[in-house]
């Protein structure tokens, strides 16, 4: 790795930036089959919470001009079942087939598609579908002794969700300060700006699919499946998705149902989702209840942990909000337990957003930390230096990078953790001000990933690789990793990813993405690089044992100069090499290593808040991480901008709230569920320590999309305390929490 | 339901499309039109990803009927440049990385342009109110503020030079 590099870290400007500031980037719903308009889709949700349907009423539909077809589980096998949520070739949100039978087993389940020829009277058809119902006892208050409770013992990474190291009675026993409390964090919606959506186009038994998806090859096994037809002849499209945040990760019923659709009715069909039908249709963050023990000596060193998670998963989806995975890693502890329940209910199902289990779980640990700084009077920066360990918790492994009191020292100077007062003391005119801090940390991933590695006659360079952008840079970031390994800019690389049909990389989740591509695009480099250089030899040149650099149409070696047009023959055009890695990194079954792998950051947060009326401003937030080498400055950096603005939000903001006796969302729109807008947030701080971590892959790079999003709320929380010298142990935090309390 | 013929100008070009009276002007210009550029993202009018440009003012075309639009100049972001030729404020958003996912970026842009010909200097405060109809999921909105700021500026500059 050149530490010098003119193209890895630059802020690199977006290679994507032209099409996506005119308009001209197509998402799925801006697609257009080849010939003709395709037919519009519109879901007929279950209103209904359990039971089965007895029937449908279609009368008022037939006689509506434009209407094409209804659909549902009376049309017989239109979807092969799908007895496995994660059959190995694909993970679903959910493992029931669409259409299946009869059942229904929460409210906004997808029961019918309503095909028509234009939107508008899609919509009207589906209004006027008549559902009858034979409804049953549903659960679907938290709290029902009724409900079965499970305790599953490994997340979807393979992780153990049940944890239990030396004793903890013991620990506290040696203790001179306990923090015993509960936190809980309430239901969330990932919420993107784009809808999810899908164009169903075939032709005979191949299938195109334009999907708003986080993960185009996982998409294509899992319409193929449920379509029985060969993977082969399934092409997913996604060039660009508008956000995703977890809820395009796995493949969710629509998709299916709009493949089906439109194999029915012989015509393609596009189903966009409407924000309400995104609120049931592609998961949620369940709402969890934390059970948070720390003990500690005199001196500040933890002697036991307990952290108890209680959530729920619906009957199809088997998502655990994993909130103690981050508890069993983090402090050194001897003494710990950590245990995850999931009560069965008839609620839509859950599905990971945005740093799932850590963003809430750490909102319970850093509190429960804060509160613990509190009793035993010592600076809650300091409490964290007393109990950080250079070994990771749970395997006894060492960190492959770990630079965390760097991390604390950075964000405390940067904020000025120095002016910090006792809870209350802190006036400002109006204003109660108050700093908190919290730890930040985010799993290193990395999954098996292809490349192809192209040169062409021009001296062009292409990249391809079946992983997308979800708006995280990777189109730039791809590019500059083949520039920095062949001495180029990044403009002589074109970049061919959102297509299935490109070599398989995995899905946009887990903040894996570019660690992935970075092993697979190294190994393609030096694949193309040795069929290049063989090719030199071939033609009589000597290339000397210099970097191959391909730059101004030429290949260069030394003082060795050629022209691609004459590297390459003419009858081939261009010459194509492919490489990856085959290596998995975090999850079970990965690669045997003596390290362990995770991002680690510092948040802090200072707040304002209004005396008399409560209001929570936050001027400032400072994040300071560790999350290896940073490839592209300015992408990354906006990641962290939007992370710690997801992170206000979860602070002060987002709630789903669900009517227990109906099972319905109440607030399924973006006028009723908060999230940050502009004059929300005012401008953070955000330093990358750039460490590079080449035991993790070959260009140094961890992941950062998620990492932002972890402790914003507990520094937020904890900053909310020190204001005020009130805890609230809820999110959100809202005026109505602190207005009585208030200092005057 | 009875079709009427809608009469309109979008991005400089007199089009007559034929409509339903509950078709949305955002429908017409994305289905009828080809215009995918404004997109849906709430149908609510909350998000502001379907921000056109009519008759000098700024609509939420989800929120609008395509009748209503009988004789109106529409712009969309498809009228204001290409990825040939970006107007100032489609390079600004890309140099300062206003961006990330791109979804609320054409309601964003055709929003911050409306907003410079109602306030061609706005302080970061006006710009901050002036684009809240505009919801970003992505940025965290730091690099759109910035964005709108340095192209105010810069057609400032060129506006007093050719003066
Ligand atoms: S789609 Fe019109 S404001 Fe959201
Ligand atoms: S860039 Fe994704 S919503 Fe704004």
């Amino acid at each position: 790795m050149n530490v010098n590099s003119t193209v890895i870290g630059k802020p690199i400007s977006r290679v994507d930036g032209r099409l996506k500031t005119t308009g001209a980037a197509r998402y799925a719903a801006d697609h257009r089959p080849v010939e003709g308009r395709p037919l519009h889709a519109v879901l007929v949700k279950s209103s209904i919470a359990s039971g089965r349907i007895t029937g449908f009423d279609l009368s008022a539909l037939q006689s509506m001009s434009g209407f094409v077809r209804f659909v549902s589980h009376l049309d017989g096998a239109l979807i092969r079942t799908i007895k496995n949520p994660v059959d190995g070739a694909f993970a679903a949100g959910e493992e029931y087939t669409p259409f299946e039978n009869d059942r229904v087993h929460f409210v906004g389940q997808h029961i019918g598609l309503v095909v028509a020829q234009t939107l508008e009277v899609a919509e009207a058809a589906a209004k006027a579908v008549v559902v009858d119902y034979e409804t049953s006892a549903a659960r679907i208050e938290f709290a029902d002794p009724t409900a079965e409770v499970r305790q599953p013992d490994l997340y979807n990474t393979g992780e153990e969700l049940q944890v239990s190291r030396g004793h903890v009675e013991a620990g506290l026993v040696e203790a001179v300060e306990i923090v015993k409390a509960t936190y809980t964090t309430p239901i969330e919606h990932h919420n993107p700006i784009e809808p999810s959506a899908t164009l169903a186009v075939w032709d005979g038994d191949h299938l195109t699919i334009y999907d708003a998806t986080q993960g185009s090859v996982n998409d294509k096994n899992y319409v193929a499946f449920g379509m029985s037809v060969d993977p082969k002849n399934v092409r997913v499209l996604n060039p660009f998705i508008g956000g995703g945040f977890g809820c395009k990760g796995f493949t969710w019923p629509h998709t299916l149902i709009a493949a089906a659709a439109a194999r029915a009715v012989e015509q393609p069909v596009l189903l966009v989702l409407s924000r309400k039908d995104m609120y049931t249709s592609c998961g949620h963050r369940p709402y969890t209840e934390q059970e948070v023990t720390l003990a500690a000596d005199a001196d500040g060193v933890l002697t036991a942990t307990r952290h108890r998670t209680q959530s729920y998963r619906s009957l199809v989806g088997d998502h655990v909000e994993p909130c103690g995975m981050t508890t069993a890693m983090l402090y050194q502890c001897d003494n710990l337990e950590v245990t995850h329940s999931v009560r069965v209910l008839n609620r839509p199902s859950g599905t990971p957003l945005r740093s799932p289990g850590e963003a809430p779980g750490t909102f319970a640990l850093e509190s429960a930390m804060d509160e613990l700084a509190e009793k035993l009077g010592m600076d809650p920066v300091d409490l964290r230096r007393r109990n950080h360990t250079d070994i990771d918790q749970r395997n006894g492994r060492k960190w492959s990078s770990k630079h965390l009191l760097e991390c604390y020292d950075r964000g405390a100077e940067k904020i000025g953790w120095g002016r910090r007062k006792a809870p209350g003391q802190w006036r400002d005119g109006n204003d109660l001000v108050g700093l908190g801090m919290a730890t930040a940390c985010y799993p290193g991933y990395r999954m098996p990933t292809q490349t192809r590695l192209t040169l062409d006659r021009d001296g062009t360079l292409h990249v391809g690789v079946a992983v997308q952008d979800i708006g995280t840079g990777l189109y730039t970031v791809l590019a500059q990793m083949v520039a920095e390994r062949f001495g180029t800019s990044p403009e002589n690389v074109r970049v061919l990813i959102g297509d299935s049909d490109l070599p398989p990389g995995p899905l946009a989740g887990g903040s894996m993405t570019t660690a992935s591509v970075a092993a697979a695009v190294d190994d393609g480099c030096r694949a193309l690089s040795e069929k290049l250089r063989a090719r030199l030899v071939d033609m009589g040149h000597t290339p000397g044992n210099e970097p191959l650099v391909i730059d101004g149409g030429a290949l260069r070696s030394g003082p060795l100069s050629v022209p691609a047009a004459e590297v390459i023959p003419t009858d081939v055009h261009e010459i194509v090499a492919e490489g990856g890695s085959d290596d998995t990194y975090g999850f079970t079954g990965g690669v045997e290593t003596d390290k362990s792998f995770y991002s680690f950051g510092a948040i802090f947060a200072e707040v304002r808040i209004d005396r008399d009326f409560g209001i929570i401003r936050v001027p400032k937030m400072t994040g300071v991480f560790d999350v290896g080498r940073v490839i592209n400055a300015k992408t990354a950096r906006s990641q962290m901008l939007g992370g710690m603005t997801f992170g206000i939000g979860m602070a002060l903001m987002e709630e789903t709230f669900i009517d227990d006796k109906t099972g319905r969302f109440v607030n399924p729109s973006l006028g009723e569920y908060y999230v940050p807008v502009n004059a929300d947030v005012n401008e953070f701080d955000v330093e990358m320590l750039d460490i590079p971590d080449y035991d993790f892959n070959p260009f140094g790079a961890r992941g950062l999309g998620e990492i932002s999003n972890v402790g914003a709320s507990a520094a937020i929380a904890n900053a909310v305390y020190n204001a005020t010298g009130i805890r609230v142990r809820h999110l959100p935090i809202r005026l109505d929490d602190l207005l009585e309390d208030l200092p005057r | 339901m009875t079709k009427q013929i809608i009469k309109m100008t979008v991005n400089g070009e007199v089009q007559e499309v034929i409509a339903e009276p509950r078709e949305l002007l955002i429908y017409v210009l994305r289905e009828k039109l080809g215009m995918t550029g404004p997109h849906v993202g709430c149908e609510t009018s909350h998000c502001g990803a379907c921000t056109v440009d009519i008759d000098g003012k700024s609509v939420k075309s989800c929120t609008m009927f395509a009748a209503q639009a009988q004789g109106a100049e529409i712009t969309t972001i498809e009228g204001l440049g290409s990825p040939d030729a970006l107007h100032v404020l489609q390079e600004s958003f890309k140099e300062h990385h206003g961006l990330q996912c791109g979804y609320c970026t054409p309601g964003m842009i055709t929003r911050a342009h409306r907003l410079l010909e109602e306030n061609p200097d706005p302080t970061e405060e006006d710009v901050r109110i002036g684009m809240a109809g505009n919801i970003c999921r992505c940025t965290g909105y730091q690099n759109i503020v910035k964005s709108i700021l340095s192209a105010a500026a810069e057609m400032n500059a060129s506006k007093e030079a050719a003066q």
